[in-house]
C-alpha cells in the first residue's frame, strides 16, 4: 500500500518534468534554451517514472532492468544535446 | 492502479504530440531533430508505463531498444549534413 | 474497456492518420523525414497496443532507429555534388485532387466493409499452431512459424535481403561523414559505452527469441546500428567491400540456413524438417547466422560501395 503510494508520487512527479520539459521546447525563444529545458527535464522525468516503476516492478530484475534503460537513455540524450548544440553554433557561425 | 499508469502513459503521449508542433514548424533543422529525440525519451517512458499497466514484459525489450536507436538519427543527422542544406 | 483505453486508442490511432498527411505534405524532404522517423516510432506504440510486441520490437528498431538513417544519408547523397534535389511540389488542380480523394474514400469504404464482414470471432491459424507447439524447437510461437512451420519463407526473405545489398551496391558508393563536424570526441565517449550493451542486446534479443518475443531480425537490426555508430563516429574505418571474409559473413546467415536444409533432406526428412530432438539446436544456429547476415546487411546497405569511393578520389 506504501509502496504503491510512493510509485504514484514519484510517477507524478516524473510527469510534471516531462511537461515542464515539453513546454521548454515550445516556449523557450531559442534552439540552445530549447536543448537545455528538453534535456534535462526529460532525463530526470524518465528517471522518476523509472523509479516508481521498479517499486510496482516486484523483482529486482524489473528493477535492475529500468535503471540500465535509464542510464542509456541519460548517456544517449546528454551526448545528442551536445552535439545538437555544438552543429547549430557551427551553422551560426557561417 | 492501472488506470492511474494509463493516464500516466497517455499524458506521456500527450508531450509526444505537442513536440511534433515544434517538428513541423522548426525553425531550424536543429529544433526538428530535438523534437525527434525527446520522442525517444517520451517514447521509453511511455512503454515502461504500459508494459507494467498490460503487464506485457516484451514491451520493456522494446523500450530498451528505443534506448540504444534513439540517437542514431540524430547521429546521422548531426555528421552527414552538408552546407547549405533546406 | 475503460475511459482511459479509449481515449489512448483515438488519441494513438488519430496521430497516426495525422502524422502520415503530414509527412506526405511537408514541404521540404528532412522535415518529411523527420516526421516518418516520428511515425516509426508511434507506429511501434501502436503495435504495442495491439498486443504485438514481436512487431512493437522490430519496429522500434527498423522503423523508428535504421530507416531514418538509411533516409538521411540518401538526402545527404542527394545534396551532394551536381545531384539535382527533386523539388516537392504541391498536388495541383483541383480535378486531380477530387479524384484522388474520391478514390481514398472508396478505398476506405471497401476496407471498412470487408471489416464489419469478418466472421465472429475472426479467422486465426493460432488454433493449428498452439497444439504443435511441443514438438517445435521453438516455444515462442512467433519464433516456431518463422524458424519451423515456415522456415522456407524466411529462408527466401534472406535471400531477397543477399539480393538488396547486391543492388545497393550496384548503384555506387556514399559520402564519408563529414570530419570537421565539431563534438566528435563527446560522440566517440558515447559509442565506447553503448557499443557493449548493443552487442549484449543483441545477444540477449536472440537467446530471448527461442521463448518470448524477440529474434534475429531485432538483434540483427540492433547489431546494424551499432556498427553505423561506429562508423559514423568514425571510430571504424569503412571496411574494403570485395574483400572475401567480409562477403562470406554477409552471406553467412543464408549458408547455414540452406546448409540445414540440406541436411535435414539428406538425413530421409523434408527439407528444413528438424529431427526430434534437435530443433532447438539448429534453430539457434540459423538465428545467430540470420542476427550476422542481417546486421551486415543493414550496414551494407548504409555504406554503400566504398570502393567505387575510393576509385573517384
Amino acid at each position: 500500500m506504501i509502496l504503491a503510494l510512493l510509485a504514484t508520487v514519484l510517477i507524478g512527479a516524473g510527469l510534471i518534468f516531462f511537461i515542464a520539459g515539453t513546454l521548454g521546447l515550445l516556449r523557450f525563444p531559442d534552439v540552445l534554451c530549447r536543448i537545455h529545458a528538453l534535456t534535462k527535464a526529460d532525463n530526470i522525468g524518465l528517471g522518476l517514472v523509472a523509479a516508481g516503476l521498479a517499486l510496482l516492478g516486484g523483482s529486482w530484475a524489473v528493477a535492475f532492468k529500468l535503471l540500465l534503460i535509464w542510464l542509456l537513455v541519460m548517456a544517449a540524450g546528454t551526448t545528442a544535446a551536445q552535439l545538437v548544440a555544438g552543429h547549430s553554433q557551427a551553422e551560426d557561425e557561417r | 492502479m492501472n488506470t492511474l499508469l494509463l493516464a500516466a502513459a497517455l499524458l506521456l503521449l500527450l508531450t509526444i504530440l505537442a513536440g511534433l508542433w515544434r517538428v513541423v514548424r522548426g525553425p531550424t533543422a536543429a529544433d526538428r531533430m530535438l523534437a525527434a529525440q525527446l520522442f525517444g525519451t517520451s517514447g521509453v517512458g511511455t512503454l515502461l508505463l504500459l508494459a507494467e499497466a498490460w503487464q506485457q514484459p516484451a514491451l520493456r525489450d522494446v523500450a530498451l531498444i528505443f534506448a540504444l536507436l534513439a540517437v542514431l538519427a540524430l547521429v546521422a543527422f548531426v555528421r552527414l549534413r552538408h552546407e547549405g542544406a533546406e | 474497456m475503460s475511459g482511459v483505453t479509449l481515449a489512448l486508442d483515438l488519441l494513438l490511432g488519430l496521430s497516426l492518420v495525422w502524422l502520415a498527411w503530414r509527412t506526405l505534405a511537408s514541404p521540404t524532404l528532412f522535415g518529411a523525414i523527420v516526421l516518418f522517423i516520428a511515425f516509426g516510432l508511434l507506429m511501434a506504440l501502436v503495435w504495442a497496443r495491439l498486443d504485438a510486441p514481436d512487431i512493437a520490437l522490430a519496429e522500434a528498431a527498423v522503423g523508428a532507429g535504421l530507416t531514418g538513417v538509411l533516409l538521411l544519408a540518401a538526402l545527404a547523397d542527394l545534396q551532394q555534388g551536381d545531384n539535382l534535389l527533386p523539388v516537392r511540389e504541391p498536388l495541383r488542380g483541383w480535378l486531380l485532387q477530387l479524384i484522388l480523394a474520391l478514390c481514398a474514400l472508396g478505398l476506405f469504404t471497401l476496407l471498412t466493409l470487408a471489416l464489419l464482414g469478418l466472421p465472429s470471432p475472426p479467422p486465426s491459424l493460432a488454433g493449428q499452431v498452439l497444439p504443435r507447439l511441443d514438438g517445435a524447437g521453438a516455444s515462442h510461437p512467433v519464433t516456431a512459424v518463422l524458424l519451423d512451420f515456415r522456415a522456407w519463407d524466411t529462408l527466401l526473405e534472406i535471400a531477397v535481403l543477399l539480393l538488396a545489398v547486391v543492388a545497393a551496391w550496384s548503384l555506387g558508393s556514399h559520402p564519408h561523414p563529414n570530419p570537421r563536424i565539431v563534438g566528435s570526441e563527446v560522440l566517440q565517449g558515447l559509442v565506447r559505452v553503448l557499443l557493449p550493451f548493443a552487442v549484449l542486446s543483441a545477444g540477449y534479443l536472440v537467446w530471448r527469441g527461442g521463448f518470448a518475443p524477440g529474434g534475429a531480425f531485432q538483434a540483427g537490426t540492433v547489431l546494424a546500428a551499432a556498427g553505423i555508430l561506429l562508423l559514423l563516429s568514425g571510430l571504424g574505418r569503412p571496411f574494403n567491400g570485395r574483400h572475401w571474409l567480409w562477403r562470406a559473413l554477409l552471406a553467412s546467415g543464408l549458408f547455414i540456413f540452406t546448409g540445414v536444409a540440406l541436411g535435414t533432406l539428406l538425413l530421409g526428412g523434408g527439407a528444413l524438417d528438424y529431427p526430434a530432438g534437435l530443433g532447438y539446436g539448429l534453430i539457434l544456429a540459423i538465428e545467430l547466422g540470420l542476427t550476422l547476415t542481417i546486421g551486415l546487411t543493414f550496414i551494407a546497405l548504409y555504406a554503400g560501395e566504398q570502393d567505387a569511393a575510393e576509385e573517384r578520389e
